[in-house]
């Protein structure tokens, strides 16, 4: 049986890693089957090889391998440009426009691809983002904590900030945030708090959180119940589900 | 008839499938917020959402400091919901001079059926001295014990335990937790061990995580488990809903197992 609700994952990917995780998947294939099993219609997806190896490899792969796949659409890494290793922002705009790139995400942390995720690294990057409106992408471990959030609003308050990969103990910091700024989402597949999505919905509305799974890192069922289980109504489920994220996409201008 | 996985597509509550929770808590906890307060009532309601039939419980404020005041708590949801509740008698090591009339205050009062540790919480390892009379409790009565079990020391700790005490029932909370490889060498306890279970009650469980779990050890020692609320049930029970395992394999996970080690003789968990 098909879900009542249309899904579109905001936070997959493929690809071989490093460690791989007992019973996790890697190829393609597999993830079409699982977004098949869990209902998914369509995802978001970046290549494992943009976030444990190089981005400029990764992003070529990943268009390369999906360009067939009308239900999986391309998500880039990005990485400052300043040591030559990646392209300049009007390069990656030309480049983002050429394959049909309307998404990026950033792997910032010291364990990943460790530079600094400030403004001196990146303002370039984050002022693109704003001017054409590209959601950004980012899991919380890369950013450094919560913390980063207020200042990344703060300095870009035009940029659509997806924090993914964030924790079900953040509210005591979240819910300030969200009062404070108008300009970032929450993706669902960490946000795990008793009753966390009706809380949300509540007091900030539904149009603060997008569907994730971030699978295979993640369990992609589970995400999927967060919503339908949500003591939500339907209307908010299907904005959570999909018609958030469409309506930022949407708003994406090359 | 509708499949199990059918439910959690629509987000219907589980019908057909009594399900059994082994692992809850109850009330606030100090380091992150719990919406609501995460009352029995709030708890109960959100059952009745998801379909959850009973669920097994131990306090916050019992593996927090103040295991008396939460075993109370306790025995107030039993007291108002018998049907729903099961009680998990929660002891802290550090207080070994008392565990004996706490576990004999707790067990006379009817729908306590199994103690709780969570040695990490209080500063403990599984296998500590102090929790002696505990063990001989559960061996005595063949009882399970649900402990936090999160990374290698933790899991070591139960494979010592587990032959100590034959007929005690040790439920590995997490599966071992941490990453893959405390679950692997959990996974190893689980097989060599007739008397060790371990539950799903993860916050960030990898994609595959219940389907490699029934692969390596098969559906009848995995239990069903969502720490609420300590995080809400319903991604737990969507993870196990929309398993690529078998339905029969689903309601050992959802019940059978459950019903047979906390000894809940209704006909209905026999099926």
């Amino acid at each position: 049986m098909r879900s009542a609700y249309h899904f579109f994952d905001c936070r997959a990917s493929y690809g071989m890693r490093c460690y791989r995780a007992p019973g996790s998947f890697y190829r393609k294939e597999d993830l079409l089957r699982k977004m098949a099993d869990y209902s998914i219609d369509c995802a978001l997806v970046y290549h494992s090889l943009s976030k444990e190896y190089d981005p400029m490899v990764g992003n070529h792969v990943l268009c390369r391998e999906i360009k067939d796949d009308k239900n999986l659409f391309p998500v880039w890494a990005v990485q400052p440009h300043y040591t030559g290793e990646f392209d300049t922002p009007s390069k990656l705009l030309e480049d983002m426009k050429a394959n049909g790139v309307k998404a990026l995400t950033m792997f910032p942390a010291p364990s990943s691809q460790n530079f600094s995720f400030a403004e001196f690294t990146c303002g370039e990057i984050f002022h693109m983002c704003e001017e054409h409106q590209i959601p950004f992408f980012v899991d919380m471990d890369q950013m450094g904590g919560i913390a980063a959030v207020d200042w990344l609003c703060a300095a870009h308050p035009k940029l659509p900030l997806v924090v993914t990969k964030v924790n079900y103990r953040i509210d005591r910091d979240l819910y300030p945030l969200l009062d404070k700024y108008r300009n970032f989402y929450i993706e669902v597949s960490g946000y795990k708090p008793f009753e966390g999505i009706k809380s949300i919905c509540e007091r900030f509305g539904a149009g603060r959180l997008i569907f994730g799974t971030g699978m295979p890192e993640s369990a992609g069922g589970a995400a999927v119940g967060l919503v339908t289980y949500a003591d939500i109504t339907d209307s908010e489920k299907n904005m959570i589900a999909s018609g958030n994220l469409k309506k930022l996409l949407g708003g994406v201008a090359l | 008839m509708m499949k199990i996985a059918d439910y959690a597509k629509a987000g219907l509550p589980i019908k057909d499938v009594p399900i059994i929770d082994e692992h809850n808590h109850l009330g606030r906890w100090g380091a992150f917020y719990v919406p609501g307060g995460g009352t029995i009532d709030q708890m109960v309601n959100r059952m009745d959402q998801v379909g959850i039939s009973k669920i097994c419980v131990t306090a916050h404020a019992s593996i927090g400091p103040d295991y008396v005041y939460g075993n109370n708590l306790v025995m107030d949801a039993l007291k108002r919901y018998p049907d729903r509740v099961i009680g998990y008698v929660t002891v802290n090591p550090n207080y070994p001079e008392d565990m004996q009339h706490e576990l004999d205050r707790c067990f006379a009062v009817p729908g306590f059926r199994a103690i709780k540790f969570h040695p990490e919480c209080h500063g403990q390892p599984v296998d500590c001295k102090g929790y002696e009379a505990a063990f001989e409790e559960a061996e005595k009565r063949g009882c399970p014990i649900l402990i936090h079990v999160w990374g290698d020391d933790a899991v070591r700790a139960v494979d010592g335990l587990a032959p100590r005490f034959p007929h005690a029932i040790f439920i590995m909370a997490h599966m071992g937790g941490t990453d893959g490889h405390s679950m692997e060498k959990a996974v190893d306890v689980v097989n060599r061990h007739p008397n060790v279970y371990g539950d799903v009650a993860l916050s960030r469980p990898t994609e595959g995580n219940i389907e490699w779990l029934v692969k390596e050890i098969g559906s009848k020692r995995v239990l069903f488990g969502t720490d609420m609320p300590f995080y809400d049930p319903s991604h737990v029970i969507a993870r196990v809903a929309l398993a690529d395992i078998t339905e029969e394999e689903k309601k050992d996970i959802f019940y059978r197992n459950a019903a047979k080690i906390m000894k809940l003789d209704n006909p209905e968990y026999r099926k």
